[in-house]
């Protein structure tokens, strides 16, 4: 018995001696927060790279195909006791995403660490190509430290140069970046998708909406949608097109809606909007039916004209135009998604398999011809509340 | 000097069952009913614990006759010394192998979510000093720590997914009762045997102060797990849907990861619940390695089980290691739950009652 | 109460050989003299009594440890100056002059007969006086007890904010006296015997008989009896001599220097244990939980008693994983942390030179060391030393950047969490572990530390103080859910109508009243049915 116990002991203290395979300081970790990924374009690259004044990209083997650009904060910076650049950037190509991490631990000092990932930004060249973004999706979804609740967008453009925004206070990217997305909860203009709803969405659909950013000098701008469809990109979605499509995914918090009404610009503040999509079956036909509403809240009239607003008759009126104003735009952006893109972004076919089984056993064959010739009716109901301080 | 050390409560028994039978299952079973039978899920994890249920109580009826017995004593007394022997000899190989598997994807799960880089060797040795100190320890210590370790393992996962719930899209159980019923038939192996481990009430039954409660005791056990089951099954769907839920290797440790506990100190809590699922899945192996030691000890015909410890862990640290890679293991597991699982937790009970009955028609009164 | 009478019947065989008193007062003088030869402070005081002056006293006792006025007045007094007033005739009284003597002429409440000069002597080196009376077979022993005491005051350690401020003192009969004034129960009994070979130390096993779980008392004495050491000076050596498992770091007797804590517990079914010369009581059986408890969670009421409680369980957790959490979490796991935390602390870690565990084990040395230095240091110096080192030592450490400030939160938590435990004696297994479990969590991240969790409850699973187990009543084998009652929270009075079960009492009504008939009387309001 004393023998075991010292035989225990002996295990343990070899396998303690030969060491902490997992150990990294945390000040030795790259903490990245962003990650760019780009197609790579060999020729044409390298010329525009180089006229760009940017770091030039060896090109040592014929196979690359990414260029992977990895922001991390400078993390003595926030503790307030280092100095320097706010931010690292390194930048490599290669074969495989992971074939890139592997020759970046040649040039950093830091291990990279995916674990607060918070954004990763796809070049609209390499979402265009669905082998590579097949791959990409891939390899983010099957990595353990990248959660489900990051974001994923899309860059008309090269996605490096989201990167190279010099934001002004914030110095981990992805962190800036989150605070934008927060904002999402008062406009419906940045597609509410993350990670998980587009890996989602396209499991079951095979399209998503991706958000779109868009790069200035000093900052990024995030609205509109990508459309994705078969996994790669097919088409774009202007500001207010996702405002609509976040109206019809019953995703919308809040929004502006401004319509002109005897001659007057009325922006009515839209706080609380839910959608009830069904799907109905009439004459051989499949409609698509959306019920949406809305509360809100008119916030401007013209100055020196007195009573109009307090008046139900007149707000009823209001709340008539506001509502086909919405039901005009998304009428507009449904025929686009669904008659020029061909993508089931609303996911119809997951609703039917859900709510009329016997009507999807049927089409369930054909849905990709069949959906297209679908049918599509909205009614919004807008209530207006409040006018605010003056009548 | 007396042990004292030999008795346990039928509410203890239930602890020790359930804490068995939640084990490295969990992690996996939402993935299994998802895929065969989708939307509903949930119905399938009632038969399936129907099922167990039924099992639990063939198994109380036949260690009902023999109070104070385990599988080793009343299988020779029902079946003859050299079958019984022999019998019990595979239900004690039965449980190193389970042990083995237990061992084996507690590592792989580890170096996935936890340490990416520690070998599978250190993480497989340091859960099994771990699960020797406990089986040395005896029954009653075994007990105590699973009447701990069975709340806080549970209610804690439980716990940390309500705030998960404003995100979930119950429109993924619709259809409901639209599924197959061959597809309900293929899937139900599956299901039943998230419910292994129960058969270990064979051998820990003869510990039970008061034997006749051990029915409450399966009651509560299957209760308590299938009310488990259910709450993770159901809520892994509704929050992935059934495409990603069959498409992820271990969709219950991604929902956690999707968990964002409102202004809490700690992020991203998959660590946090890995160690949770440590703890079950380590009391699982101590149970199962308590038992095949304790059977191991009875077939030599001694008292002591405690001294077949040690030589029982380099059996299982090497059957641990003989899959390949993660593809082969799950490949064996299922096949070892197919045959030797069915074997022990439903032909052997049956059979052993059955004879028992004709064996009491007979006269020959003397088990009872 | 035969069981009673049983258990205490079996007296412990003195090894050494009996003097039989002699009939000749000279002769036993000297066996006494013989015996304690060398001995300076024994007085021997030969005398003669009566009108004749013809019978030959002599009395023998330790000065200091006897009351001198007791003896001078009382004895001395009597027989030489009071007893030649009385008409002492010689045939009238010649044969039952020892009689009057005894039961006439001393005027002391406690006197006892002894014919073995050995036990003469035990008695005389307590503070008893020896009074050898000519041509008789047998000593008076004339108890005298009576040196200078520290009076009873407020306990040094386990201050309460509301609750009796006495103390015990180092006085076994005053500790005594403290706890029969809080139990005025005939059957409070108090059994007394002797432990030591030399020091032949007062022990006193103290237990309400019909409270009391029997088989702790029976295992108490059993290992009472057992301990044959040369010299018992405190607690501490009994507490080591009978616990049920020496390897474990967690102490399985409860000590306490409070008498409301021993009547408590004594109500509760527990057994205390007193020794002479030290002001600590031993209570047994000490579970988890009973170490956890403060007489004061009783006192207060139940909402701040319940959330003090809470907070005591936090800070023992805290106490015991807070810098392995810290390790494990920015060595292994940094993912866990909320990003912009993260980022902060490997920023405050940019240019530390340790790795966390070494700093953190730093840290947590220096801490010890602090601490250490500052009980032994007399006590204004010994404050000193907590702020000069706590203060400067942590800032200049953070400044000069061996250690990150984060570290140093890390490190001072702890030491409060650690202070907040009642029981010393737990917080430093606490303590002890907290090292183990640091170098863990430095060699597996979190898994290192559920395996030392693991490892310690698996061992306080096997645990037992007394043969109650020690995490009682969290295991059921001998609870029921009413002992839930008094656990995380402390439940109001009215609803605790039981005894703790895992102590398996016998008498378990605890408040049989309801709360209209009994207003606010704290733990003692048992009154038997």
């Amino acid at each position: 018995m004393h023998r075991e116990k010292i035989l225990l002991l002996l295990l343990i203290m070899t396998i303690g001696a030969t060491g902490c395979w997992d150990k990294v300081e945390i000040e030795n970790r790259a903490f990245v927060t962003a990650v760019a990924i780009d197609k790579f374009e060999p020729k044409k690259d390298q010329e525009a790279r180089q006229e760009e004044g940017k770091a030039k990209v060896p090109e040592d083997s014929p196979s690359n195909r990414y260029i992977v650009t990895y922001a991390y904060p400078n993390t003595g910076l926030i503790a307030g006791k280092g100095e320097g650049e706010p931010r690292f950037q390194f930048t490599a190509t290669g074969k495989t995403i992971s074939d890139i991490n592997n020759g970046l631990a040649t040039r950093m000092e830091g291990s990279l660490f995916f674990g607060h990932v918070k954004l990763i930004v796809l070049g609209e060249s390499l979402a265009k190509d669905e082998q590579l973004m097949r791959e990409v999706l891939d390899a983010i979804e099957r990595s353990p430290q990248i959660g489900r609740k990051i974001s994923l967008m899309i860059t008309p453009g090269t996605a490096e140069d989201i990167l190279a925004v010099k934001a002004p206070q914030e110095p981990a990217l992805g962190l800036y970046i989150r605070n934008i997305i927060e904002q999402q909860k008062r406009t419906a203009r940045i597609a509410d998708a993350d990670l998980g709803y587009i890996l989602r969405s396209l499991h079951e659909s095979k399209a998503a909406v991706v958000p779109r950013i868009v790069a200035s000098e000093k900052e990024v701008k995030i609205a509109g949608a990508a459309v994705l469809k078969d996994y790669k990109q097919i088409g774009w979605l202007g500001e207010l097109e996702t405002r609509a499509l976040m109206f019809m995914m019953n995703k919308a918090g809040q929004a502006n809606i401004t319509v002109e009404m005897d001659k007057i610009l009325l922006p009515v503040h839209i706080y609380h909007a839910s959608t009830d999509i069904r799907i109905e079956e009439k004459d051989g036909e499949i409609y698509t039916i959306f019920d949406i509403s809305m509360e809100g809240e008119l916030q401007q009239h013209l100055f020196e004209v007195k009573g109009q607003t307090y008046d139900d008759k007149y707000l009823k009126k209001l709340e008539k135009t506001v509502s086909k104003e919405l039901e005009q735009q998304i009428q507009d952006v449904y025929k686009k998604i669904q008659k020029e893109y061909e993508t089931d972004l609303l996911q119809l076919n997951e609703r039917l398999r859900k709510n009329k089984p016997d009507l999807w056993e049927k089409v369930k064959k054909q849905w990709d011809e069949i959906y297209p010739r679908t049918k599509m009716a909205v009614h919004v109901a807008t209530e207006i509340r409040r006018i605010g301080v003056s009548r | 000097m007396k042990r004292n050390n030999d008795v346990i409560l039928s509410s203890q028994l239930a602890a020790i069952l359930s804490t068995t039978i939640i084990g490295v299952g969990i992690l996996s079973l939402p993935r299994d009913v998802a895929e065969g039978v989708g939307p509903d899920s949930w119905l399938l994890i009632l038969i399936g614990s129907i099922l167990a249920l039924i099992h639990g109580l063939l198994m109380y009826c036949l260690v009902r006759k023999f109070p104070g017995e385990t599988l080793v004593e009343f299988s020779q007394t029902l079946l003859g010394k050299v079958l019984g022997k022999v019998i019990s000899f595979g239900f004690c190989i039965y449980l190193l192998i389970f042990s083995a598997v237990e061992v084996r994807v507690f590592g792989e799960v580890t170096k996935q979510y936890l340490l990416f880089n520690t070998p599978l060797e250190v993480l497989g040795i340091t859960l099994l000093i771990l699960a020797v100190y406990l089986a040395r320890s005896g029954i009653e210590p075994i007990a105590r720590m699973s009447e701990i370790i069975f709340p806080i393992a549970t209610f804690t996962a439980v716990l940390i997914i309500l705030p998960l719930m404003p995100e979930l899209d119950m429109s993924y159980l619709k259809p409901v009762l639209r599924t197959p019923i061959k597809k309900f038939i293929t899937t139900i192996p599956a299901i039943f045997f998230s419910y292994v481990g129960i058969e270990v009430l064979l051998v820990f039954s003869a510990f039970v102060k008061d034997p006749k409660k051990i029915k409450n005791g399966v009651f509560l056990t299957v209760g308590l797990v299938t009310f488990f089951y259910l709450s993770i099954t159901v809520i892994t769907i509704t929050r992935f849907g059934l495409e990603e839920t069959s498409h992820m290797t271990t969709p219950v440790l991604e929902l956690f990861k999707t968990i964002d506990i409102p202004g809490a100190f700690v992020e991203n809590i998959e660590a946090f619940i890995m160690s949770i699922w440590i703890l079950s899945v380590f009391m699982t192996l101590a149970v199962i390695y308590y038992g095949a030691s304790l059977i191991l000890s009875r077939l030599l015909g001694s008292k002591e089980q405690n001294y077949l410890v040690l030589p029982l862990m380099p059996i299982i640290y090497f059957l641990a290691l003989i899959p390949d890679n993660v593809a082969q293991l799950s490949e064996y597991m299922e096949k070892f739950s197919l045959y030797m699982g069915t074997f022990y937790i439903s032909l052997v009970p049956i059979a052993l009652l059955v004879i028992s009955g004709f064996k009491k028609k007979k006269g020959g009164n003397k088990s009872a | 109460m035969g069981f009673f009478d049983d258990l205490f019947a079996k007296k412990k065989e003195d090894p050494r050989p009996k003097i039989p008193v002699e009939k000749n007062c000279e002769k036993n003088l000297d066996k006494i003299k013989e015996i304690l030869a060398g001995s300076d402070d024994i007085i021997y005081r030969t005398f003669f009594v009566g009108n004749e002056q013809k019978m030959k006293f002599a009395i023998v006792y330790t000065e200091g440890l006897a009351d001198k006025n007791l003896v001078n007045e009382y004895v001395l007094k009597n027989l030489m100056v009071l007893s030649r007033m009385a008409d002492m005739e010689v045939h009238a009284f010649r044969h039952q002059v020892y009689e009057v003597i005894k039961d006439g002429t001393l005027s002391v409440s406690d006197l006892k007969e002894i014919d073995d000069i050995n036990l003469a002597i035990d008695m005389i080196l307590s503070g008893e006086t020896a009074l050898i009376l000519d041509e008789w077979d047998k000593l008076l022993i004339i108890a005298s007890k009576g040196w200078p005491t520290r009076s009873v005051s407020e306990p040094s350690t386990e201050t309460v904010i509301r609750g009796p401020s006495e103390g015990f003192t180092e006085t076994l009969r005053v500790n005594t006296a403290l706890i029969r004034r809080r139990i005025r129960d005939p059957k409070l009994k108090i059994h007394q015997m002797q432990i030591g070979r030399r020091s032949k130390t007062d022990v006193a096993i103290v237990y309400i008989e019909e409270t009391v779980n029997k088989d702790v008392l029976k295992m108490v004495k059993e290992r009472l009896d057992r301990i044959d050491i040369d010299a018992v000076l405190e607690t501490g050596y009994i507490e080591q001599l009978i616990e049920d498992n020496w390897r474990s770091p967690f102490p399985q007797a409860q000590y306490t220097q409070r008498p409301d804590s021993v009547a408590g517990s004594l109500y509760e079914g527990r057994v205390a244990i007193l020794v002479d010369n030290t002001p600590f009581a031993l209570l047994v059986p000490a579970t988890a939980i009973t170490l956890l408890q403060s007489p004061e969670d009783y006192y207060e009421r139940f909402f701040i008693a319940s959330a003090i409680r809470m907070l005591r369980f936090i800070s023992v957790a805290m106490s015991l994983v807070l810098p392995a959490i810290y390790i494990a979490i920015t060595s292994y796991h940094p993912g866990m942390l909320p990003t912009d935390l993260a980022l902060y602390v490997a920023g405050s870690r940019n240019n530390v030179p340790f790795p966390a565990f070494i700093e953190a084990f730093l840290m947590e040395a220096a801490l010890e060391l602090l601490r250490e230095a500052g009980i032994r240091l007399p006590a204004p110096i010994g404050s000193t030393i907590g702020i000069i080192g706590g203060l400067v030592l942590g800032q200049a450490a953070v400044e000069a950047g061996v250690v990150s400030p984060l570290m140093v939160i890390v490190v001072a938590l702890t030491a409060m969490a650690a202070y907040a435990t009642p029981n010393y004696g737990f917080a430093i297994s606490f303590r002890l572990l907290r090292f183990i479990m640091m170098a863990f969590a430095a060699f597996l991240g979190l898994y290192g530390v559920i395996w030392v969790l693991l490892v310690i409850l698996i061992h306080l699973c096997n645990l037992k103080s007394f043969g109650v187990p020690y995490l009682s009543p969290f295991v059921a084998s001998t609870t029921s859910l009413k002992d839930f009652k008094d656990i995380f929270i402390r439940l109001p009075w009215h609803f605790m109508k039981g005894r703790p079960q895992y102590l398996h009492r016998m008498d378990s009504d605890r408040l049989v009243n309801n709360r209209n008939t009994i207003e606010t009387e704290e733990g003692g309001t048992d009154e038997k049915k």
